[in-house]
């Protein structure tokens, strides 16, 4: 494995972003002025010089943005590490990009997911039932822009 | 001695593990993909196993292999083979990377 690159003296002017799924590696050591990670506390961004962080993320769109290119991505759940030497390794389980989605199928599970909520019984059933509902909220909104 | 008064997520308080309510997460959004990418999507995360049970140190006749796409509540068997497999993502994320995670 190779050691990880130290601190550097001084704010360095890009940020190197690792994406990775358990499939493929989805951005490998680019280098790029920003990310946006959807981070359970709210949408967070990340520029070089970021404080060092481990984040959980929630169901929610990255956005990579380098010089005037957005790149975003549909992120399922995952996790978000900025270290101290401004690179940022994002992993996740399932990531696509917005274009990809379906906006029919999200609306029938958005319908669905709420029924469920609303005739949700034990812990359990409630539990996967918002579960949906977070999730096809997120992929709403994703859509929506 | 002071009880946790820790906020736990709703899904942690319902009896789910993180990685019970992440793959379901990733179940949910591969169902909302466009065709080609989810006919993709679903072979890709196809599990193939074989449970056998053992009884008097003799293993007995496997079961037909099943095949899973993410099953949200299995057998008890398969639940935790299925779990395992799953648990290597977070694990693999880390190997692709090539570094240490030291931060």
């Amino acid at each position: 494995m190779k050691p990880r690159p130290p601190t550097p003296a001084s704010i360095p002017t890009k940020l190197t972003v690792n994406f990775v799924l358990p499939y493929k590696s989805e951005i490998d050591n680019k280098e790029v002025d920003m990310v946006i990670v959807p981070a359970t506390t709210g949408q967070m961004g990340v520029l070089p010089g970021h404080v060092a962080t481990i984040t959980e993320l929630k169901p929610g769109v990255l956005s990579v943005h380098e010089g005037n290119d957005v790149t975003k991505y549909f992120v399922s759940s995952g996790f978000a590490f900025v270290h101290a030497n401004s690179v940022a390794d994002i992993v996740a389980v399932e990531a696509v990009p917005v274009d990809q989605i379906d906006p029919s199928l999200v609306q029938k599970g958005l319908a669905e997911f709420t029924a469920k909520l609303g005739s949700a019984s034990t812990d359990l059933e409630k539990a996967e039932a918002q579960i949906g509902v977070d999730v096809h909220s997120a992929l709403n909104a994703a859509l929506a822009g | 001695m002071s009880a946790t008064t820790a906020a736990v997520p709703f899904w942690r308080a319902a009896g789910m593990t993180y990685i019970g309510y992440s793959n379901i997460c990733a179940a949910l959004v591969r169902n909302c993909l466009k065709e080609p990418f989810k006919s993709e999507a679903a072979s890709r995360e196809k599990v193939h196993f074989s449970v056998a049970k053992w009884a008097d140190g003799k293993q007995e006749k496997p079961s037909e292999s099943p095949i899973l796409s993410d099953p949200p509540s299995p057998s008890p068997h398969s639940w935790l083979l299925s779990r395992c497999f799953r648990f290597a993502w977070l694990v693999l994320g880390f190997v692709r990377m090539g570094t240490d995670l030291r931060i």
